[in-house]
């Protein structure tokens, strides 16, 4: 259990608690099994993350990267580690950073080369 | 050594602050001139009103019916806002004459754009009292640089090469050689200007926020800001690594490490928004 990103969030997975938009609003309510519909109302709501039964962010995260070439991931490491140097590389929000940077490059590049 | 104040002062190609700014200010800060008081002067800048009606019809405010004029503007978006936002948007067109080898204008802006625009999304996430302070306050958190580029291109060129040669950060350099940093001729730039002081200290301590103390609040997010910025890699300072993290400024900054990826997200696509909008390459 726990909190889980948007964007990790998929069909299926179920509430822990109330999905609340910023001003408190109830979205959806605990127990509800998440579907396609839902997500796509949590992000035109600009909901960041809901918490799910026996899931962490740690279980979660891995999937969208395991689907995706693990080569262009070592690519985009060599080319972000650098740019991180001077940071904590302990720091958990310095973790994440470079997690979505690394993500973030790896999607550029499919996207390039998927125009070229 | 040169004192950051000394390189400030005496320096006649140092530019000041627009007239209509000053007036902007004045009126929003005189508590006998109205709502409309303040949209007359702001009307009398068409360059600057044609921006801001821009600035408040964009996806940064998505308001569900367009706004026409400057009175509707300063009526839904609030005067503070709309100084803050004239600030933001006329401070760009201050700084001519630095050699294009040594920075790319634009590319300086658009790192900017991507400080000032996270530190409004951090402050939004937070449900700060007018954002606008932040957006600004990332905007011009690097502008000593822009004094250093300018009034000594010949050292910045060398601190620009040790750099690359070494790896080191350009702000310890700066320190090193100089004496201060590009935060602390920022703080004597922006003293100058008779800014706020809110602005003051969040230019001043944005690489050590941990420092500040009437506005640690403001200072944290910037810092965060920054780090995002360098880190998305949008636009360029002269600084090539993303700068330390201050763990007591990431608790300030008050987000969760769940909500960074959409955080990132709301980054990227408000800063595509305000490049457009932010170009100082517009007619004036």
């Amino acid at each position: 259990m726990g909190k889980v990103n948007l964007d990790d969030l998929k069909p299926g997975m179920k509430l822990e608690k109330d999905v609340q938009e910023r001003s408190g609003r109830v979205l959806l309510g605990a127990g509800t099994e998440i579907t396609e519909r839902h997500l796509k109302i949590f992000r035109t709501w600009g909901v960041a993350e809901a918490d799910i039964e026996s899931m962490s962010h740690e279980e979660v995260a891995p999937q969208l990267a395991q689907e995706l070439d693990p080569e262009l991931f070592r690519a985009a490491e060599v080319f972000i580690d650098p740019l991180f140097g001077h940071t904590d590389a302990n720091h958990p929000a310095v973790l994440e950073l470079k997690r979505l940077c690394v993500l973030r490059h790896v999607l550029l590049n499919k996207l390039n080369r998927g125009a070229v | 050594m040169t004192e950051a104040r000394d390189l400030i002062k005496g320096v006649l190609e140092i530019p000041s602050l627009p007239m209509i700014f000053t007036r902007i200010d004045e009126a929003v800060n005189n508590p006998r001139s109205s709502l409309a008081d303040i949209g007359r002067i702001i009307s009398e800048d068409s360059s600057l009103t044609a921006r801001l009606l821009k600035i408040v019809n964009s996806a940064f405010y998505g308001f569900p019916s367009k706004i026409e004029t400057i009175s509707r503007a300063v009526t839904i978006v609030g005067t503070q806002q709309l100084r803050d936002l004239a600030l933001a948007t006329s401070v760009m067109k201050l700084f001519q004459g630095i050699p294009h080898d040594l920075i790319n204008m634009e590319a300086f802006w658009k790192h900017s754009i991507a400080c000032g625009v996270a530190a409004r999304v951090l402050a939004a996430h937070k449900r700060e009292a007018n954002i606008e302070r932040f957006f600004v306050g990332g905007i011009l958190h690097d502008i000593g640089r822009l004094i250093l580029f300018m009034k000594d291109p010949d050292w910045m060129r060398s601190a620009l090469g040790r750099c690359h040669a070494s790896g080191e950060l350009l702000y310890k350099i700066e320190n090193e050689e100089l004496g201060f940093d590009h935060a602390s001729l920022g703080r004597a730039l922006l003293e100058n200007w008779k800014l706020p002081a809110s602005l003051v200290e969040t230019v001043a301590y944005h690489h050590n926020p941990d420092a500040a103390t009437r506005f640690p609040i403001e200072a944290a997010d910037v810092h965060v800001a920054d780090i995002i910025a360098h880190a998305l890699q949008l636009g360029s300072s002269g600084e090539r690594f993303v700068p330390p993290l201050s763990s007591l400024a990431w608790e300030r900054a008050g987000m969760s490490i769940s909500q960074l990826p959409a955080a990132i997200e709301q980054v990227e696509h408000q800063y595509r928004e305000a490049v457009e909008w932010m170009s100082p390459q517009e007619p004036a």
